[in-house]
């Protein structure tokens, strides 16, 4: 059951991240929806699902930007490599901790991709990527994982 | 919030590899779009200036294989036409030898032909260093017809000696006049006064026998008699060079042709 659920749950992120993508402009939302499956899989298992499910998914979120193949790739894989290093020792059954995890660990990945892009390709990012994206995938990170009927079904409590 | 281990089987060094492989394919990834000034992608400058001094050596090793190898191949023609031109020249060197000998044989005989039809060129191979006028080796033996007493001439037909024993097959041994052994009937030729020519083992000859109130002048010309049954008559001897009187004959010095001229080719008539 757990497994459906979050099945299911991975599903709904892929299809909410490609509608963002698609209506980015129209809606001026700018959210990483991809990346709480890689922080649910980075500190829920192992190391090598960890890293390699992020660059996969890195490479998704790069395909999906329209950027450059691997910036994405190659930040998440150190994000989904930190955070895995870093659950053991984090409280996560706090809600206020799973939303500084998400922020302060997405805010580090699109910091390491804006330096890739505004030193190495000298493209103009704005400040969305590096705050207004966080908050908002932080927000809705915590809304999934926050209540308790979402953490039983995902088995993190 | 439960934490699951999951793979702890991983050492942290190969935790590492894979961390760093997978990072490392990402910056290849990246380093493929970067596209520097020259139109060219970062990954593309960076193979290229990792193969390019390999290029570079194995650009400079065929070159200079190919270089040496084309050296190689023409030194080697050239060494093999020199060796083909050494052998011609050598080929050439060896025919003007034989030819130049023919020629010079075809002189020296031709003062001879006129006078003898049958007679043999030969080639002194060797004298007698101590008695340089007594005796000289000659090329020609039994195997060319040459027997004991055959007369000897040079090539102007001038009285040399005579062919003695032993004759090997391809060399014989020839008596000058000079020789202190034995004599030759001589003429005068003027008034054909005839003495005998005796050697001394010395480059004159001394003329004896002959009356002390015969006119003898310096100069004259000494000729065979053919009456020591040795030699034809009126072959040229040599002439007078010195005339004593004695008691009762005159001492005459006789100085042969030959020994005034080279010894090289003699011409020996060969017995009838």
């Amino acid at each position: 059951m757990n497994k459906r659920f979050r099945n299911v749950l991975f599903v709904l992120l892929i299809i909410g991240q490609i509608a963002v993508a698609r209506y980015y402009h129209s809606w001026r939302f700018n959210v990483d929806l991809l990346y709480l499956i890689i922080f649910h899989i980075a500190i829920k298992s192992g190391f090598m699902s960890s890293v390699l499910s992020a660059a996969l998914i890195g490479l998704c979120s790069d395909y999906l930007s329209g950027g450059i193949i691997g910036v994405f790739s190659f930040s998440r894989t150190l994000a989904a490599y930190f955070l895995n290093s870093l659950a053991r020792f984090l409280d996560l059954k706090k809600n206020v901790f799973v939303f500084l995890l998400i922020f302060i660990s997405l805010f580090l990945s699109n910091l390491l991709a804006f330096v890739f892009y505004i030193l190495i390709f000298n493209l103009q990012i704005t400040a969305s990527l590096l705050f207004y994206q966080p908050l908002s995938t932080a927000i809705i990170g915590t809304f999934l994982l926050g209540f308790k009927k979402a953490k039983s079904l995902l088995d993190v409590s | 919030m439960r934490y699951n281990y999951g793979n702890s089987e991983l050492s942290t060094e190969k935790k590492s590899a894979v961390l760093v492989l997978i990072l490392f394919v990402n910056l290849i990834l990246i380093s493929s779009q970067i596209i520097l000034k020259n139109r060219q992608s970062l990954l593309q400058a960076a193979i290229a200036s990792m193969v390019m001094p390999l290029q570079l050596t194995f650009q400079k090793s065929s070159d200079f294989v190919s270089g040496e190898l084309d050296r190689y191949f023409f030194l080697r023609n050239i060494f093999k036409k020199y060796q083909l031109l050494k052998k011609q020249y050598l080929d050439l060197k060896i025919e003007s030898y034989a030819m130049s000998k023919a020629l010079r044989d075809l002189r020296a005989a031709a003062g001879v032909r006129k006078k003898f039809n049958h007679f043999l060129l030969a080639s002194v191979i060797s004298v007698d260093v101590n008695f340089p006028f007594a005796e000289v080796m000659i090329d020609k033996g039994t195997h060319a017809g040459l027997a004991e007493n055959d007369v000897v001439l040079n090539a102007d037909a001038e009285l040399v000696g005579k062919v003695i024993k032993p004759l090997t097959a391809f060399s014989s041994r020839v008596r000058l006049i000079t020789s202190s052994i034995g004599g030759t009937g001589a003429y005068i030729e003027s008034n054909m006064l005839e003495g005998l020519l005796k050697g001394g083992n010395r480059a004159e000859c001394s003329f004896q026998y002959l009356l002390a109130n015969k006119p003898v002048r310096l100069g004259e010309t000494v000729i065979t008699s053919g009456t020591d049954l040795l030699y034809p008559n009126y072959l040229p001897i040599g002439r007078v060079i010195q005339i004593d009187k004695d008691y009762l004959t005159q001492r005459i010095l006789v100085r042969p042709f030959f020994v005034d001229k080279p010894l090289k080719t003699l011409v020996v008539l060969l017995h009838e």
